[in-house]
C-alpha cells in the first residue's frame, strides 16, 4: 500500500511538533511530506508536490479567510482532502467548515493522540470524520432548539452585543427602534434563561450561537 | 535531576513540548497534566523545578488564581505560562504574582523553549519575543499601575453569574460606589465599550465564567 502523503500546517510550533510526532509513531502507512507554519509556504508546496491529506490548523486564517482558502484549495487541488485541526468548537462553525469542503474536523482538545490516525483513515477511505467532542456538540445542538427559537434579529443583536455596541448603536445599525432592541434583550434573557444582559453573551457563546 | 511539569488540555501540545525537550536532552523527568486540578495535584506531589502550563488550562479558574494556588502547592517551582492571546498587562500581572516566564504560542517555541527553561532555572525572567514586545507596550499604558487583583476578578465573576451591581456590593460587603469604580476600570482594562462587551472580552480571556 502506498503511503498517504500528508502535510501539516500549524502556526504553533508546539502542536505542529506534537502532530508530527504522533504521525511518525503510527504503524499506518503515513508519510509526513511537509510541515509548515504559514499558508504561503503551504500553497507554494502544493503547487509542485502531490499531497493526499492536508491537516490544517484553523488559527492560521481568520474565519472568512478560512472559507476563501478552502474554496481556493478545492479549486486548485481537486483531489486534496482537508482535515481541520480546530481550536474552536461551535456547531455553526463545524457545519460551515464542512460546507466549504473539509472532509474531517478534529478538535484539538479531544484526545488527539487516540483519534488522529483514525480520522486520517476515515477520510482516506472516502468518509468524513468528526472527533468525539465535536460530534457530541454537533448532535446535541442539532436535536436542541436554541438556534430554532432565535430569529435573525435576535442573532444579529447578539452578534452586535458581542462586538461591543450599545443599544442605541445596535438600533442604528439594524434600522430598528431602541425600544425594539431592549425588547430583543428581554427576549434573549428569557430564551437563554439568564437574569442579566451581561450573562446573555457568555451563555450564547457556550451554546454555540455565535459566529467565532 | 531536573523535573518539569507540563500542563495543557491539548495532548498534541504536551507531546510537542516533550518532543522538543527530548531533543534538547536535558530533562530527567517530565510529568504532564490536562486540567488545573491535575496540575495542582502533580505539582504538590512531584515538586518539579519548573512548571510550564497553558493560561487557559482550566475553564473554571483564571490563570492568576491558578498561579496563586501553584505557588502554595509548589513554592519552589519556577512557573512559565504558555499563552495564545498575548496581553502585556496580563504578563505584568502574572510576573507580579510570581511567574518567571511567559511564552507566546505563536512564537518560534521550538527554538525558544529550551533557553527559556534554562533561564528560569537560573531564577531569571524570560519572555518570548512577542510577549516581550507586548509587555513593553503595556508599560506605556495609563493602566500599567492598576492590577487585575482578586477584588476585580471577583467583580467580573459575579457580573458573569448574573448579579446586579447592588447585589455584588452586598455580597462583597463593599460600598456600591466602589463596585461602579472597579467595573469602570475593568471596562478600560479589557477595552470594552459596554458591560456586555466587558463580559464577552473577559470570557474570551478566561477571566469570567458563569454558572455551568
Amino acid at each position: 500500500m502506498q503511503p498517504i502523503r500528508i502535510v501539516v500546517v500549524d502556526k504553533q510550533d508546539l502542536s505542529r511538533h506534537g502532530v508530527q510526532t504522533l504521525l511518525t509513531k503510527s504503524d499506518y502507512p503515513i508519510q509526513v511530506v511537509g510541515a509548515f507554519a504559514d499558508l504561503a509556504s503551504t500553497e507554494a508546496y502544493l503547487q509542485t508536490n502531490r499531497v493526499h491529506i492536508l491537516l490544517l490548523d484553523d488559527t492560521l486564517p481568520s474565519a472568512p479567510e478560512l472559507d476563501q482558502l478552502m474554496e481556493r484549495l478545492q479549486t486548485s487541488h481537486p483531489g486534496l482532502n482537508i482535515i481541520i485541526l480546530a481550536n474552536r468548537l461551535n456547531p455553526r462553525y463545524v457545519r460551515r467548515v464542512f460546507d466549504y469542503g473539509a472532509r474531517g474536523f478534529i478538535y484539538k482538545h479531544d484526545r488527539v493522540e487516540d483519534i488522529l490516525v483514525q480520522g486520517i483513515k476515515a477520510v482516506w477511505d472516502g468518509n468524513t470524520y468528526l472527533s468525539p467532542r465535536a460530534m457530541t456538540l454537533f448532535c446535541s445542538n442539532w436535536t436542541g432548539t436554541d438556534s430554532n427559537r432565535l430569529n435573525q434579529s435576535d442573532l444579529a443583536v447578539l452578534q452586535l452585543m458581542v462586538d461591543g455596541y450599545n443599544p442605541q448603536e445596535i438600533a442604528l445599525q439594524l434600522d430598528l427602534s431602541v425600544r425594539s432592541i431592549y425588547r430583543i434583550y428581554g427576549r434573549l434573557r428569557v430564551l437563554l434563561s439568564v437574569r442579566t444582559n451581561e450573562q446573555i453573551v457568555d451563555t450564547a457563546r457556550k451554546r454555540g450561537l455565535l459566529d467565532e | 535531576m531536573i523535573r518539569i511539569l507540563l500542563g495543557d488540555e491539548a495532548d498534541v501540545v504536551l507531546i510537542g513540548v516533550q518532543t522538543i525537550l527530548n531533543n534538547a536532552d536535558n530533562w530527567d523527568a517530565i510529568y504532564t497534566a490536562r486540567s488545573g486540578g491535575e496540575l495542582l495535584e502533580v505539582a504538590r506531589e512531584a515538586q518539579p523545578q519548573v512548571i510550564v502550563f497553558n493560561e487557559r488550562l482550566d475553564p473554571l479558574i483564571d490563570v492568576l488564581a491558578l498561579v496563586e494556588r501553584l505557588k502554595n502547592a509548589a513554592p519552589q517551582s519556577r512557573l512559565v505560562v504558555l499563552g495564545g492571546q498575548v496581553d502585556g498587562l496580563l504578563v505584568r500581572d502574572l510576573f507580579a504574582c510570581g511567574v518567571l516566564g511567559y511564552l507566546f504560542l505563536g512564537d518560534d517555541l521550538g527554538d525558544c523553549l529550551p533557553p527559556a527553561l534554562g533561564t528560569v532555572l537560573n531564577n531569571r525572567p524570560y519572555l518570548s519575543p512577542t510577549a516581550n514586545a507586548e509587555y513593553l507596550v503595556a508599560m506605556q499604558s495609563p493602566l500599567r499601575n492598576w492590577q487585575l487583583d482578586s477584588e476585580a476578578r471577583a467583580v467580573l465573576r459575579l457580573l458573569a453569574r448574573g448579579l446586579h451591581i447592588s447585589q455584588i456590593a452586598e455580597q462583597m460587603d463593599v460600598p456600591l460606589r466602589r463596585i461602579y469604580w472597579v467595573r469602570q476600570k475593568l471596562r478600560k482594562r479589557f477595552g470594552a465599550n459596554t458591560n456586555e462587551h466587558l463580559i464577552s472580552m473577559a470570557v474570551s480571556k478566561g477571566f469570567a465564567y458563569g454558572e455551568r
